[in-house]
Formats: structure tokens, sequence, C-alpha cells
């Protein structure tokens, strides 16, 4: 992969960085306690089991690596860092 | 404020459902010797941390080896959101921010770790450890004598880097 493509797939992924953050709430009330894959402002897949979720994105031929990947984790893991 | 400062723009997210949201930036992590290219992550900036970590979660999907990775001979394992945690070191690692004009600034810090659950693996999903986010600790933001700027009432954040 040349620099720029790199640089376009950077700019990408952070722009569903940012979905992410700005939806969190709706998302977390649609998607409470899945670990979720986001592709260009859209949940691609989703799975409660985070090694599910990279075996489910691979059979669709989507590199894990391509996607940015959240944890929606549910009220019972709050926790203080 | 420093004129030749450089500002990265943070925001806020909840680290669980209808927790209050904390405060996050968005950096990307390249680490080409375990062919990491560029991976464009969200960190957690937690002043209640004393070290800078790349989380399990990215560290899996990467597909970086923890077998392969030191252990810090200083730190045996860390406690983190109520797990413990195996601190693997990086080398030549770069964490690269972009700032509010663009443009991509590279950092080497060390040590950078990877966070390796200190249970058996079978027990990983079950207790949460691919829910832990990636952490700016107090180490990074001391050493690179950053400057927080936040009001979470307004869900302002950045963080000043001196130029």
């Amino acid at each position: 992969m040349e620099i720029k493509d790199f640089e376009k797939e950077i700019t990408r992924i952070e722009s569903d960085i940012d979905w992410v953050a700005k939806n969190f709430e709706q998302i977390s009330h649609e998607h409470e306690g899945k670990y979720i894959a986001v592709k260009e402002s859209h949940i691609v897949a989703e799975s409660d089991d985070f090694e599910e979720l990279l075996r489910m994105l691979e059979g669709r031929g989507i590199d894990p690596r391509s996607v940015h990947i959240d944890s929606i984790a549910p009220r019972s893991f709050a926790c203080i860092l | 404020m420093h004129p030749l400062s450089w500002f990265v723009k943070g925001f806020y997210k909840s680290i669980s459902s209808g927790a209050e949201p904390s405060p996050y930036v968005k950096f990307t992590f390249r680490w080409p010797q375990y062919r990491v290219w560029a991976a464009p992550l969200d960190a957690l900036v937690d002043s209640g941390s004393p070290y800078t970590a790349i989380a399990t979660r990215d560290a899996e999907r990467y597909q970086i080896p923890f077998s392969k990775l030191e252990r810090d001979s200083k730190i045996s394992s860390i406690g983190l959101g109520g797990l413990n945690v195996v601190p693997r070191l990086t080398s030549n690692a770069e964490l690269v921010f972009t700032d509010e004009e663009a443009k991509r600034h590279q950092i080497k810090y060390e040590p950078l770790y990877i966070l390796e659950p200190n249970f058996p693996r079978t027990l990983w999903k079950e207790r949460g450890a691919y829910r832990l986010p990636n952490i700016i600790g107090m180490d990074l933001l001391r050493s690179q004598r950053v400057r927080v700027h936040m009001n979470p009432s307004l869900s302002e954040f950045t963080l000043e880097f001196p130029g």
C-alpha cells in the first residue's frame, strides 16, 4: 500500500472513531454489550464475543484491521480504571 | 499558550453504556517490527494511570504476539479495571497524533506497553479483558510536557503539545 493510500485509510477509520463517539448514546441503546465493527459510519458486524466478531469479519472477507472496532460495554461492566 | 504549540482535539465517550463520558484522543499506532504499519485507534486519556498502553483488544486485532514481547523487569503486573494484566514492552513503536491543522506528529515513546491479561485466555471474554481501552497515561503526558485543557460540561477537551 502506498503512503497516500495509508493516509486515506487512516482518515476513514478516524472518521468512524468520531462517528461512534458522536453517536455513542444511541449505539449503546441499540447494541449494549456488543463489540461492533464500523466502516464508513455503518455497523458492519457485531457480536457479544470479540473473537467471534473477528471471525465474522474474516468470513466476510473484511480485514479486521481495516475497520474501527469498539466495545459497547454493558452497564454491568462499570469500572474505575 | 506557546506560539509553537500544536493541539490535538479530543472527544468524550463512555467506557460503558450509561456511564459518564470520559476524555479520549485519536492516534495512529505504528510498529513496523510487528507489521503494524498504521493502526488508527482511540485512547482514554487517564490522569489516574501512570502508564501508557495498547489494549488487549487492539493488540489481538493487529496480531501482535504477546509471548514474543519482553516483560518489564520492574513491573510484573498492573491492576486495571479490576483485572490483572502483564505489561509487555514495545520497542521502536510510534504514536502519531494529528493536530488541529491536520498535520501529523510522530512520537517515539517508551515504555509503551501492550497489555496481556494475567489469567488463562479461556477467561479473557468472560472477565471483559477485551473491554479495556487503550490508555494515554501520566508518563506520556509528563515526558512530552503536554498541557491538558478540558471542560467536561462543554465537552471540550484538547491536548497541547509544546512546539
